[in-house]
């Protein structure tokens, strides 16, 4: 268990570092660097570039994103910036707005 | 339902957190917090920045203030450089604070701080109750003395404890125009004590003996007034 949460209704305004899992229900504005994998939640927004070794999108996501694994875009959510992954997809539902680069 | 959000121990945040729910902090934060619900610090914590939430557990490190609507709990290891401030305040032993400590009830009404503090031991539920009968009780004290003296009287009792509050006042009651003893080694050993604490008294009686008797009033009392203007 245990990794970062941010439940919701906590914003948080600035850089988020960490070495493990990250979940996000509320909403981060900033930079959001871990080695482990991030998770944003249908509630949860993130307006921030994202350097992670994996990314799973239910909520929000504005910035880039760099994982070192792979990106989820789930049903229902939204991800607007470049992605750099060696795996990403995009479930049937999903948005996404940018560029991609899949060439690890 | 309130939600719970959790800092860990390997995350490190630079900015704001703010917004409703708990928070736990492992990690480390810089910057301020802000919460509607409680936030723990455990003992890895290291927190540089203001907290206000509704009620505070610290067992980690605080650089920054504590503000709690309802409580502050250290626990034996918190380290806070910082003032407290809460309707209720614990500090268990171990735990270090460098800080103002108050508890919400003190702030509102507004009482000089340490003139209450020898009261308190006897009402520690009750703050308020034990401070509005204090204070008019010291008033009418200083009152009495003559008028010269009592500028400075009235100054010096806020700091002092009750029984160094009596020695200017029985000096200006006895004393005219030559002055006693008293009232230059009462005003010499009021001051340094509004700054520094209790222990002070035990200089008294080397110092009295240093000046000259009818010189060094009018030195310290051109010093005091200095001071009071400045």
């Amino acid at each position: 268990m245990a990794g970062t949460v941010i439940g919701e209704g906590l914003s948080i305004d600035g850089e988020l570092a960490s070495e493990d899992e990250v979940v996000v229900h509320g909403s981060l504005r900033g930079t959001l660097t871990t080695a482990g994998v991030v998770s944003v939640g249908t509630e949860g927004t993130v307006e921030a570039d994202v350097e992670a070794a994996s990314l799973s999108v239910a909520g929000r996501v504005t910035g880039n994103v760099n994982a070192a694994d792979r990106v989820d875009i789930q049903a229902g959510g939204r991800l607007v910036g470049d992605v750099k992954a060696a795996r990403l997809t995009i479930a049937d539902g999903a948005s996404f707005k940018g560029n991609v680069d899949m060439d690890a | 339902m309130a939600s719970q959000s959790i800092i860990s121990a390997s995350t490190r945040v630079r900015g704001h957190l703010s917004g409703s729910g708990s928070l736990q902090v492992d990690g480390s934060v810089e910057g301020d917090i802000q919460v509607d619900g409680d936030v723990v610090l455990s003992s890895g914590a290291r927190v540089r920045g203001n907290i206000r939430g509704a009620s505070l557990q610290i067992a980690g490190q605080v650089q920054g203030d504590l503000q709690a609507e309802d409580g502050i709990f250290l626990e034996a290891g918190a380290r806070v450089v910082g003032d407290l401030t809460g309707a209720r305040i614990g500090i268990a032993e171990g735990a270090l604070v460098r800080g103002l400590v108050q508890t919400s009830a003190e702030a509102a009404s507004g009482a000089p701080r340490l003139a209450t503090s020898a009261q308190r031991p006897v009402a520690t539920q009750r703050p308020v109750a034990a401070q509005r009968p204090a204070a008019p009780a010291a008033r009418p004290a200083a009152g009495r003395s003559a008028p010269v003296a009592r500028p400075s009287a009235t100054r010096q009792a806020d700091a002092t404890s009750p029984t160094e509050r009596m020695k200017p006042s029985a000096a200006g009651v006895s004393g005219g125009a030559p002055r006693t003893k008293a009232s230059p080694e009462a005003t010499d050993l009021a001051k340094p004590k509004a700054k520094e604490s209790v222990k002070e008294p035990v200089k008294v009686p080397a110092r009295s003996k240093r000046p000259p008797a009818p010189v060094v009033p009018v030195v310290r009392r051109g010093a005091a007034k200095k001071k009071r203007k400045a």
